[in-house]
């Protein structure tokens, strides 16, 4: 085991392109919050007599995962495919014949390094997108209420993040184990993750069917993780069960990816 | 017409609150036919079945109603020139008040399948250009066809016909399953006019998806020759013309807007049929306009592949 991990660190370190991604990951989670938060509606509500409403300042500084995630898919797919365009997937498998060894290998490199550079993105996303917030003028009084970095559900919010995209980047490990083609692999896991997404946007339905909709849906059910306020967030689902969905998702496609891998032929 | 008395309680969201306005002195400038020749129509949508009650503590739920039930029966009975108007929503004279003939076109409503249907496009488009990078196909076919830019054309032509012919199958099927549709969910006339296939608008919304899909392809072909890595180029295109749009909707109108406006996601401008009051979000750029918009951005991505092409190596 500790020489397919090392093997398969060595072959994310030194090809450039994985480089950038995964340099690209915590870029992008910072961008995009960034440019979310500043693009944000300034709330006309002074005028109004019920005061303002309550944002989700907290899910508002952690949007940045919908550009990061796709940081993380392109890394975990191309750590996978990558093996059997040229064969390179014979040599690894001469050097280490225990094919369930290197895909856990596999599985363990590429979630170690989306921790490592989600937390990181994930810190840098909530900083900037607290200074956009205030520097903007969205402070309390216009509903903008930033929760203290000691809050419980703060703390919840953010850890959920990180853990959501190294759910995001092993089921995708798992998608391509299965697929074995970088562009299928990656079309699976985007339609997977807002298929369903566009669908309850686009199609008008009932509540009860949209609901449905959205605690059954990888990405929607998971980013309930990041929501502090009652009654907001991606799906009617507690913080932690909506990762849950999500973890449900990663460890089947895991289990699939894993018995193909062994199973097939090159 | 003027109105006389309007009972109507206040109207909120949660529940829903049947209203009454009445109108004396009905007339109509110039003289038209008697008030008993008026008529009343109730657009109410059949109520949901099976909608569980807002339940209090529910995520969701009780916090902020997504769907508003409007309770049907609304009537206009006429008694001695006196119209009364009862129902829940919007009630009175159309124009008046805010109230609008439509809020929803029902064309661009039949085809909005299309923001999954581009996924499929951007697949085609990009794996076009990039398969044959991966392999070194490349190699062999620039050997047999030397002239790049004619390679490139041919390409181009096979997928944006490919991409518009079966483009334009899926709009017809769609067009006319969710006319059905949206005829048995409350959209009929005479606040939602039946579309016909007859009007030039509805005929250039429907072979102006299919055309939307192909330009689609073209760009994504483009993108493919430039970038030459299937990951890269689905994840550049997706985000560009999915996330972003997707994302940036829920949160800033201001922005949604100039996204609408600006990105090729505005030739979806070709889909619009109908004009809206002023102040409504649906209509943010000219018909032409918005596709122009998507034009251009094929025209100078099929330019740099082109360039890029012929100048690198394989």
């Amino acid at each position: 085991m500790r020489r397919s991990l090392r093997a398969e660190w060595t072959k994310l370190r030194t090809v450039p392109s994985n480089v950038a991604t995964m340099l690209a990951l915590p870029v992008l989670m910072c961008a995009g919050t960034a440019v979310i938060t500043a693009g944000t509606d300034m709330p006309g509500c002074t005028a109004d007599t019920e005061g303002c409403p309550t944002h989700d300042t907290t899910a508002l500084t952690l949007s940045g995962v919908h550009f990061a995630q796709l940081a993380a898919i392109v890394a975990a797919v191309a750590l996978v495919c990558t093996e059997f365009h040229p064969q390179m997937i014979r040599t690894t498998f001469a050097m280490n014949p225990r094919r369930a060894t290197v895909f856990a290998a596999k599985a363990t490199v590429i979630s170690a390094t989306v921790f490592a550079t989600a937390a990181t993105g994930v810190a840098g996303a909530v900083l900037v997108g607290r200074v956009t917030l205030t520097g903007r003028g969205l402070t309390a009084d216009l509903g903008y209420r930033q929760l203290a970095p000691s809050d419980a559900a703060f703390q919840r919010a953010v850890l959920g993040t990180v853990l959501y995209l190294v759910l995001v980047a092993l089921l995708s490990v798992g998608v391509a184990a299965t697929v074995r083609h970088t562009g299928a692999s990656i079309g699976a896991m985007l339609t997977l993750l807002y298929g369903p997404y566009l669908v309850t946007l686009i199609v008008p339905m009932p509540t009860h069917t949209l609901h449905k909709i959205q605690d059954a849906s990888p990405m929607t059910a998971a980013l309930a993780v990041q929501a502090t306020i009652t009654g907001t967030g991606t799906a009617p689902l507690a913080p932690w069960t909506g990762l849950a969905v999500l973890a449900a998702y990663t460890l089947t496609a895991l289990a699939l990816g894993s018995t193909l891998f062994t199973a097939r032929d090159t | 017409m003027r109105i006389a008395q309007f009972h109507s309680h206040s109207l909120s969201v949660r529940d829903p609150t049947l209203g009454r306005a009445s109108f004396d002195h009905v007339t109509v400038a110039p003289a038209g036919p008697a008030a008993s020749d008026w008529h009343d129509s109730d657009v109410t949508p059949s109520p949901p079945s099976h909608e569980p009650r807002a339940v209090a503590g529910q995520p969701g739920a009780g916090d902020r109603p997504l769907y508003v039930e409007i309770v049907p029966g609304g009537s206009a009975p006429d008694r001695d020139g006196t119209i009364t108007v009862t129902g829940s929503g919007d009630i009175g004279r159309v124009g008046m008040g805010g109230i609008t003939l439509a809020d929803m076109d029902r064309v661009t409503a039949s085809l909005v399948g299309v923001r999954l249907g581009l996924i499929g496009a951007v697949a085609l488009g990009v794996l076009s250009m990039t398969s044959e990078f991966k392999t070194g196909m490349i190699a062999t076919t620039f050997a047999a066809s030397p002239n790049r830019g004619a390679v490139l054309a041919a390409k181009a032509v096979a997928v944006a016909v490919v991409v518009f012919v079966t483009g334009l199958g899926a709009s017809l099927a769609a067009f006319f399953a969710a006319l059905a549709l949206q005829r048995g969910n409350g959209y009929r006339p005479p606040v939602y006019p039946e579309p016909s296939m007859t009007d030039p608008a509805v005929l250039r919304a429907i072979i102006g998806t299919a055309a939307f899909l192909a330009l689609i392809a073209l760009f994504s072909l483009a993108i493919g020759a430039l970038v030459r890595r299937t990951a890269g180029a689905v994840i550049v295109l997706f985000a560009l013309l999915v996330v972003i749009p997707t994302v940036v909707a829920g949160i800033s109108a201001s922005a949604d807007t100039w996204i609408r406006r600006t990105t090729p996601v505005a030739g979806l401008s070709i889909q619009q049929t109908m004009t809206f009051p002023p102040g409504s979000s649906e209509v943010v750029t000219g018909t032409w306009t918005g596709f122009a918009v998507l034009c251009g951005y094929v025209l100078v991505a099929l330019a740099a592949a082109f360039r890029v092409l012929r100048k690198r190596d394989v």
